[in-house]
């Protein structure tokens, strides 16, 4: 079992995905079986959840896709989006 | 080259472009919105992006990556019409933010705020923080966190090493957790403390152990 040290250094890779599959199984499994790195790893989740949340932001209105797309043809481009 | 094998490049280079770089135009608008701020600083900062993009499209190969690549020249151009020149931020210890983070987390918990992700809609607090963060700290977080982004095609968009970007973002993500624990506990969700927020974080995280 690899120290609670080494998994809260590494839980931010881990939550990202950065870490190699073994890596990343060796910190899972520290989770499943440690009360305490696993409630700072649920918060930590919770707080990116909350953050990775704001994609939601309303897309670009057409107008612009239009004013893009204008210049670009007044730059030679004739190409059509689908 | 003759006339018409000219037009046919043409046609191929605006298929492509049309196919790959377009569809990007609402992740790339997002980005340059939390670069420039103003809105219409962010309108003409997208226009720019991809004309200077289709000029350079020789450059690009398909399949690559093309949202990253768009996100590049869209910093460059902010970049450099801000004339901001390569400040840099001398942060190189991430897993000491990492352990400062997992402080704020045995903050929160004594205070009753461990569970405030999920009960209370944190979003327009969040939107205020990360335009708070220095450029720095905002750029990266926003690149990983919101647009979705891999450690290692954000350190290619912001032209750092990858230590940096893990060094950057999880300082902007402490930052952050500071921001909106001050938040929550100026809400009213519990008493403010005496201690300051993100105090001594470390302190109150044990040290190494094996269990």
């Amino acid at each position: 079992m690899i120290p609670c040290i080494e998994v809260i250094h590494q839980l931010w890779d881990y939550l990202d995905g950065e870490l190699s599959p073994e890596r990343a199984d060796a910190i899972r499994n520290h989770l499943e079986v440690c009360a305490g790195c696993r409630a700072v790893s649920e918060y930590e989740e919770a707080f990116l959840t909350t953050v990775r949340g704001l994609v939601d932001d309303p897309p670009p209105d057409e107008e612009l896709r239009h004013q893009v797309i204008a210049a670009l043809e007044r730059h030679g481009y004739r190409g059509r989006p689908e | 080259m003759t006339a018409s094998s000219t037009d046919l490049s043409r046609a191929s280079r605006d298929a492509a472009f049309a196919a790959e770089a377009l569809p990007c135009l609402p992740q790339v608008a997002r980005f340059a919105r939390t670069l420039a701020r103003d809105p219409v600083d962010a309108e003409d900062l997208v226009q720019e992006t991809f004309l200077r993009a289709y000029d350079a499209w020789a450059t690009y190969t398909p399949g690559t990556g093309c949202k990253s690549w768009l996100f590049t020249i869209c910093r460059n151009i902010y970049l450099r019409e801000l004339r901001r020149g390569a400040r840099m931020v001398a942060t190189d210890d991430p897993e000491g933010e990492a352990m400062a983070s997992a402080g704020l987390y045995h903050y929160a918990a004594e205070r009753g705020l461990d569970t405030m992700f999920d009960r209370v809609d944190l979003g327009p607090a969040v939107r205020q923080a990360i335009a708070a963060l220095p450029d720095e700290y905002r750029d990266v977080l926003v690149l990983v966190d919101v647009q979705d982004c891999a450690y290692s095609d954000a350190a290619s968009v912001l032209g750092v090493p990858l230590g940096t970007i893990r060094s950057r973002l999880f300082r902007a993500r402490r930052l952050l957790q500071q921001s909106l624990l001050a938040f929550a506990e100026d809400a009213g969700l519990v008493a403010r403390s005496r201690q300051t927020v993100g105090g001594p974080p470390t302190a109150e995280l044990e040290g190494p152990r094996t269990s």
